[in-house]
């Protein structure tokens, strides 16, 4: 199956400072990618590289973009700006916007989609609500049907669970897993939580020392592997089923 | 009735609903945009532009579009925002353009006189000519912000998602900041750099405070930019006051009353 985007020899950073070099990965049709590693370690320069909002210092990322990579972008939600007077139905007809093009208004058609998929987060009766007013939960979940409302192929989440609590998280995790494994859908995702990413990406990818590193999550997931990356001892076992990291 | 009756204060009255139409309407994305020094800064360089023309002798307006379309550039494009915070440069230009400005007039012929137009304008002496440019400007720059709606909001909103989207990001924010800079400089020539600065924040804070929408947050914008201007010519010319300053005035009284008002809404 040809891969959506392909990284050849890429170095990423800021300025002349380089975080991440050497990167050789691609991300396929169906991938579900968890991009894990200690602060600073370049997870979010990575994610947005995939996007194409920072470009490399050197090497090749090609995005296969003739109609199959489109995407779905879920930033932190505490990126959003609070003052703008937006219903959550606004925000998520944003995720239209790319489809309509220039000198298009959105039509009965895009407001229905962005219903559904806000019917797909559970949150229909929110619609006409403000966004800035909604809790933390409630939004994460506006900018998921946002980013579905741009009908993705890849389903790109930048810290999709922090600050929630545990039900919180795991609703928002099994919806994700949903959507791939129902939908199809290419995900990618940067956590910092090991634990939320470990129960449920199929790869991750780990930044640290300068690279990046892909791996099954059962190789990767090692006491050895993470006690290298964070410099610390973490231990890797399981309870009642669910791996934990301690 | 009175009022209109006089030819110089129709024509002030006509020019400044369109400019007022305009400034509300801008207002509220430069209050999101948190870019309310950007305008004025703006409003100080086309001004230095206008008092280098004055001092050469060439059109002002030309000269004032010129020095704006300088300004644009540096303040869509943000060369050094990575090294150095975006309201430095603003300060340091605001800065440069105000002192550029009071050299500039001290060494033309008309001086004092021209350097108070600049700062306060005289919207009482405005021509036809002046009405036609305020009424094409305005026309011209509301169709661009209703046909580009969508791509200004999203831009504004959250550029990177935007971008994602396949958003132009830096066009339609030069885009935006091209509208903002020709409202600027045709303005200020009728009213001063203290009217139009005043018109692109007072609207803005009004309409955000009372519009539980964006849609209607930018309609109460435009009217609380439309009273004071109709108000504080009319009470100008009865009380024999300065109208840009009297103007000013109301638009602030009018954001002093929407205070409370969104206080006693939200409970």
């Amino acid at each position: 199956m040809k891969p959506l985007v392909v990284f050849k020899d890429v170095s990423l950073g800021y300025g002349r400072r380089v975080v991440l070099k050497s990167i050789n990965f691609s991300i396929k049709p169906g991938d579900f990618l968890g991009i894990v590693g200690p602060n600073g370690a370049g997870k979010t320069t990575l994610l947005k590289s995939i996007l194409g909002i920072a470009k490399p210092l050197s090497g090749r990322i090609e995005v296969n973009d003739k109609g199959r990579a489109r995407f779905g972008y879920v930033p932190q939600r505490q990126v959003t700006d609070n003052i703008y007077p937006l219903t959550v139905l606004e925000v998520v007809l944003m995720g239209r916007y790319g489809l309509l093009g220039p000198l298009r208004s959105p039509t009965r058609h895009d407001v229905d989609r962005c219903m559904e998929c806000l019917g797909h987060l559970g949150i229909t009766e929110l619609a006409g609500k403000p966004y800035r007013d909604l809790s933390g939960g409630q939004k994460q979940r506006t900018l998921i049907a946002r980013a579905l409302a741009s009908e993705p192929t890849i389903l790109i989440l930048d810290e999709p669970t922090t600050d929630m609590d545990v039900a919180g998280e795991r609703a928002i995790m099994d919806f994700i897993r949903h959507l791939h494994d129902e939908h199809s859908l290419t995900i990618v995702m940067v956590s910092h939580t090991l634990h939320t990413v470990i129960n449920y990406v199929k790869d991750v990818a780990f930044a640290g020392d300068g690279r990046v590193e892909i791996a099954p999550v059962e190789q990767a997931i090692t006491s050895e592997n993470l006690s290298r990356l964070y410099s610390a001892p973490v231990s890797v076992g399981e309870v009642a089923g669910v791996k934990v990291v301690v | 009735m009175e009022l209109i009756s006089i030819p110089f204060m129709r024509l002030a009255l006509v020019t400044g609903i369109f400019m007022a139409v305009l400034c509300g309407a801008l207002a509220i994305f430069v209050v999101l945009k948190r870019i309310i020094f950007v305008s004025v800064t703006l409003a100080q360089v086309s001004s230095a532009g206008v008092a280098l023309a004055l001092l050469l002798g060439w059109n002002p307006l030309l000269a004032s579009l010129a020095a704006m379309l300088g300004g644009v550039a540096i303040f869509s494009s943000q060369p050094l925002e990575k090294r150095i915070p975006r309201e430095t440069i603003i300060g340091a230009a605001y800065a440069a353009s105000s002192a550029l400005g009071i050299v500039l007039v001290a060494k033309s012929a008309q001086g004092e006189a021209h350097m108070l137009n600049l700062l306060f304008g005289n919207i009482l002496a405005v021509t036809p000519q002046d009405v036609y440019l305020m009424a094409a400007v305005c026309i011209i720059a509301l169709v661009t912000y209703k046909l580009f709606y969508k791509e200004l909001l999203a831009s504004s909103y959250d550029a990177e998602v935007a971008a994602t989207l396949g958003i132009k990001v830096r066009l339609w924010e030069m885009l935006f900041y091209l509208m903002l800079g020709v409202t600027i400089a045709v303005s200020i020539k009728v009213a001063g750099v203290l009217l139009v600065f005043a018109l692109l924040v007072a609207p803005g804070m009004v309409g955000l405070m009372l519009g539980d929408r964006l849609r209607s947050a930018t309609w109460i914008a435009v009217v609380s930019a439309v009273v004071p201007v109709i108000g504080g010519l009319y009470l100008s010319y009865i009380f024999d006051l300065p109208p840009a300053a009297t103007i000013v005035l109301l638009a602030v009284a009018i954001v002093l009353v929407a205070a409370p008002v969104r206080s006693l809404r939200t409970g």
